[in-house]
């Protein structure tokens, strides 16, 4: 393996071999020595041994030449030889170093990047923008205000040149959907069915409620009187009655058809019964009344729908 | 080296004792390292003799290239076609 820089040498002697023994017994390794001709000798050693080679031949019947250089040596001192490119390249690794002191870039990434807005605004709040020099303890002070943000967990601020990465991560905890407490009777009827699993029922069977009564309540109280809020775990099946109207152009058994189906989707329940009365209008034709009396079956955290208009 | 220290553990041989006698590795057509090298007292393109303590150790080959010679270390590459191990021509 050459070395990264080194200088090659010329050897000139009867015997130039010897001087390769002479210069390994002093401790230099010599490298891709190849003989150039009848006693000569071409080597390479390392450019900081460079000035024991002329140590150890001085006075000695060996003629050693510096002949030039390689490796990185060579191209540096080629770039000494032209001041314009050295300049630019100095300007340019310059420019790019100073380039990257700013942030050019900001990007947000994780499960939180959602938060892009309030993260960018918390950035600049602190002085770190695009175009911006980037000062670390600023960024490490809006991170930390990050951190605040509604189930953020995790942020970090990392910047690779003039790209500043912005890393949220939100809590992977789902949320537990909030739960009703209690059980309401959606319209006014009559009580067929109640059944609490848990909570406090505050309605009889064959009572008469109102839509918006409370059936069955969402605490329990002790033996000692203490109330105790909970959820209500219930059911309860209700019978309604309702009167609907259509109007018709004219009587007919389609048309009477028609206003049936339209009260009983309309009621929103399980129909039992359907009373139709048909009355002539002033003008010109008829208008259907329709009394229905349907069930409605409610129900709460009992992981079932309730077949109920909401 | 390490394939000589367990060959001569494996013989029983302490490596105190074989200490200075030629080693010899030829990575055929590729290049050869050696160790103990006393002197180089022949270098052509096609042929390298080595000095050792215990002899002389010759190279025959094609494009042969000191690639580094150091502390009795020596790297040699080229199309490397034989190597005999003899006394010390006088």
């Amino acid at each position: 393996m050459k070395p990264l820089f080194f200088d090659v040498f010329e050897i000139r002697a009867s015997v130039p071999l010897r001087a390769l023994d002479k210069l390994v017994a002093a401790g230099v390794t010599v490298h891709s020595v190849e003989k150039c001709a009848a006693g000569c000798l071409k080597i390479r050693v390392k450019s900081k041994e460079s000035k024991k080679i002329f140590a150890i031949f001085r006075g000695s019947c060996y003629t050693v030449k510096r002949i030039g250089s390689g490796g990185w040596k060579r191209r540096a001192e080629r770039l000494l030889h032209r001041p314009a490119l050295a300049i630019g390249l100095l300007a340019f690794f310059l420019t790019a170093a100073a380039g990257n002191l700013f942030v050019l870039r900001i990007d947000v990434v994780g499960s939180g990047a959602r938060y892009r807005e309030q993260s960018l605004q918390l950035l600049n709040e602190q002085g770190v923008h695009t175009f911006s020099l980037y000062d670390a303890q600023a960024a490490e002070r809006a991170r930390e205000q990050m951190l605040l943000l509604d189930d953020v967990v995790f942020v970090s601020l990392e910047k690779s040149g003039s790209v500043l990465t912005v890393t949220i991560e939100q809590s992977a905890q789902i949320p537990l959907p909030s739960r009703e407490t209690e059980l309401v009777s959606p319209c006014d009827g009559v009580v067929e069915e109640l059944t609490a699993l848990r909570g406090t029922p505050l309605a009889a069977e064959g009572a008469h409620v109102s839509a918006g009564d409370v059936l069955v309540g969402g605490w329990l109280e002790t033996q000692a009187g203490e109330r105790i809020d909970t959820f209500a775990v219930a059911r309860a099946s209700i019978l309604c009655e309702g009167t609907f109207s259509y109007a018709a152009s004219e009587d007919s058994d389609a048309a009477r058809q028609r206003a049936r189906m339209a009260a009983i989707f309309s009621c929103g329940g399980e129909p039992l019964e359907c009373r139709l009365e048909c009355a002539p209008q002033q003008q010109s034709g008829v208008l259907y009344t329709v009394q229905i009396t349907y069930r409605v079956r409610v129900s709460v955290n009992l992981g079932e729908k309730a077949d109920v208009r909401s | 080296m390490r394939l000589f220290e367990e060959a001569l553990g494996a013989l029983g041989i302490s490596q105190d004792v074989v200490n200075g006698g030629a080693k010899v590795v030829v990575m055929t057509g590729v290049c050869a390292c050696l160790e103990n090298v006393k002197g180089i007292t022949l270098l052509t393109a096609e042929q390298v003799n080595v000095k050792t303590r215990g002899g002389e150790v010759r190279i025959y080959g094609k494009g042969l290239v000191v690639a580094r010679y150091g502390l009795g270390d020596l790297w040699l590459t080229g199309k490397i076609d034989k190597v005999e191990l003899g006394e010390v021509a006088q």
